[in-house]
């Protein structure tokens, strides 16, 4: 298992590699002069414009910028905002918490509703539950969470008025430690009634794709020779549900949790747009259109990376809970 | 690339046009399949009628998109004759639904080809020839994997600018990896079969095996994959330019309507309302259509 790990671990370099040749290529093709774009047109006076050009390293050859670029890389350097005249690093490590949260949020939410219902509409199949669960999950699959969201804002915040529209307060693990120091609920509760409507808002598509795919793979688990044997033999029908067939059926649904990840980190660009969520989706959007490029290549850099661990995650997981997997 | 994604729309056609009668029966098969396929047929049902209704916009639409009705801003449904209401400065919603299929179906079209042209090709020439061509090739794709498809399709943005044109292309270049990975895989297993083999000991060149021989076998999965590809990129438009980053105002594109009415949530729901609707279908009626055609074209899929 430790072999295994670290010859992903290996693995994952030429793939860095890769990522980062594509975003300092893309980054040169922007039109325009950087120097240009960060002092502005008006004060671009040809010396200061030399001089920048020099002090940024930008009058040498493409391929020797690279390699600065890399080796900056290496020690977790990113650069200079443009705008904020901060690291880039300390930006996102100042943002990135909030995505985090929202993400596992959204994930928790997703797995709660869906497990459980994919797991009784395979049970019940063609049950009326079942069928109002399959349709629901292909509207799931089909809507825009940016529509969802805002429909949610509607209702929720502005008819309702049950939870706030838009924000996030404090940090829910701030939120536990005063509770449990203090014994105030105040914080972790404002914390999570800012949390749900932008969790189920990102959640919900992974929702209706984990409940197919979990009523998919418990009916093909329930019809092998295994299940029946269990049943022949008498077992009570909540430990061949629990202990035989769901432990099985999950093996798929943990690949696509783990292939899903990305496309949840790319819907939380969206979803903290919508809600004024201080994550690093909101601060790539606000970069792109401030021109402020240091930050997106920071931004989606480490974007794809933590993508890039969800997946080696996800197959080390399912080394631990399928035995029969092995990785020699 | 671009006969297959019209051979998604008239698969009847398509197959009368392969030629050999082995071939016909393949098309008049599948097209059978398709048609017993309820819920495929919702989602062409749904398909047609929104490519009717952007042909033909002009003629169905209530009103001019850009329009203003001074007396009716923001109207609610019903009001001052406006069907589904107006947006925020009293443009008719109904028109602008209606031409927004324009934009969403070019979008898709566009995107789509760009997609499938792409990685058909590098799926094609890296399972034809293997080895460090096929290596080097599919390492590419895993790098464009590593990124989220809204979150590179956003850089791409902020490199070109946003405008219609540039949100194609951005879709287009993120979403081929799908079609060169599905494409090598079956090039792998053809490659090795004996009419590939044949045809090689014929003398046949490299390309004309690849275009003649290989490549319309792998068409199948082709089809399926844009299809379902269509719905795909017609909610990353509707994202982009929900998000201003796509269609610029005041052409009507759902997404960026979706995002006019934000502002007027509270007084007028009804302007985000229907944009979102409007995509939900669309998106539904292509996904209908790509399950239907799995099961009839390939079931491996």
């Amino acid at each position: 298992m430790g072999r295994f790990i670290a010859r992903r671990l290996l693995a994952m370099i030429p793939l860095l590699f890769g990522i980062s040749l594509v975003i300092f290529t893309v980054l040169r093709l922007i039109p325009g002069d950087p120097v240009v774009i960060m002092i502005g047109a008006e004060n671009a006076s040809p010396d200061e414009v030399a001089r920048l050009r020099r002090v940024l390293g930008l009058d040498q050859g493409i391929h020797i910028q690279y390699v600065r670029f890399l080796g900056r890389l290496v020690r977790g350097d990113l650069g200079m905002s443009l705008g904020a005249d901060e690291p880039v690093s300390r930006l996102i490590r100042e943002r990135l918490p909030a995505t985090v949260e929202l993400t596992l949020a959204a994930m928790t939410v997703a797995l709660v509703i869906a497990i459980p219902i994919g797991v009784i509409s395979a049970i019940r199949k063609y049950s009326a539950l079942d069928t109002a669960s399959t349709v629901v999950a292909l509207l799931g699959i089909s809507m825009p969470n940016f529509w969802l969201g805002v429909m949610l804002i509607f209702l929720f915040a502005l008819r309702l008025g049950w939870l706030p529209a838009s924000g996030r307060s404090e940090a829910v693990s701030a939120g536990v430690v005063t509770l449990v120091t203090t014994g105030n609920p105040a914080i972790l509760i404002t914390a999570i009634t800012h949390l749900i409507l932008p969790a189920v808002t990102l959640g919900a598509a992974l929702a209706a794709v984990v409940t197919r795919l979990t009523r998919s793979s418990m009916l093909e688990v329930i019809g092998q020779d295994f299940v029946r044997t269990a049943r022949a033999k008498g077992l009570p029908g909540r430990r061949i549900v629990f202990h035989h067939s769901l432990r099985n059926a999950l093996i798929p649904v943990i690949t696509v949790i783990g292939l899903e990840f990305g496309a949840l980190l790319g819907g939380a660009v969206i979803t903290e747009t919508i809600f004024a969520w201080p994550g690093i989706g909101r601060l790539a959007i606000r970069s792109i259109v401030q021109r402020d490029f240091p930050v997106v290549q920071g931004v989606v850099l480490m974007i794809a990376i933590i993508r890039i661990c969800a997946n080696l995650t996800v197959d080390v997981v399912y080394a631990l809970i399928d035995p029969r997997i092995r990785y020699a | 690339m671009r006969s297959s994604i019209r051979a998604s729309a008239t698969l009847d056609v398509a197959g009368a046009a392969q030629g050999p009668a082995a071939h016909d029966s393949y098309w008049a098969m599948a097209w059978r399949r398709l048609r017993r396929h309820r819920v495929a047929m919702v989602g062409l049902a749904i398909i047609a009628g929104i490519i009717l209704l952007a042909i033909f916009a002009p003629l169905v639409s209530p009103a001019d998109p850009l329009t203003i009705d001074y007396a009716h801003p923001a109207a609610p449904p019903g009001v001052g004759g406006h069907l589904l209401g107006t947006d925020a400065v009293g443009r008719d919603l109904v028109a602008r639904l209606i031409y927004g299929t324009r934009i969403s179906l070019q979008v898709g079209v566009v995107a789509v080809g760009i997609a499938a042209s792409l990685g058909t090709t590098v799926g094609l020439v890296a399972g034809y020839r293997g080895g460090i061509v096929d290596n080097l090739l599919m390492r590419t794709v895993d790098v464009f994997l590593a990124f989220p498809v809204i979150v590179l399709a956003i850089a791409i943005i902020a490199v070109l600018g946003p405008d219609l044109v540039n949100v194609m292309i951005a879709i287009g270049l993120v979403a081929w990896t799908t079609y060169a990975r599905v494409v090598r895989g079956q090039v792998l297993v053809l490659r090795e079969q004996d009419f590939v083999q044949a045809a090689r000991a014929a003398g046949m060149s490299d390309a004309r095996i690849i275009v003649r021989h290989i490549l319309p076998n792998a068409v199948a999965p082709i089809i399926v994959l844009a299809t379902v590809g269509m719905a795909t990129a017609i909610i990353a438009e509707a994202a982009l330019s929900f998000l201003g980053l796509g269609v610029q105002p005041p052409t009507p594109s759902w997404g960026g309507m979706l995002n006019e009415g934000r502002g007027f949530l509270r007084v007028a729901p009804h302007i985000s309302t229907f944009p979102g609707l409007a995509i939900m279908v669309t998106v539904l009626g292509f996904n209908f259509l790509g399950d239907g055609l799995r099961d009839a074209l390939d079931p491996r899929l």
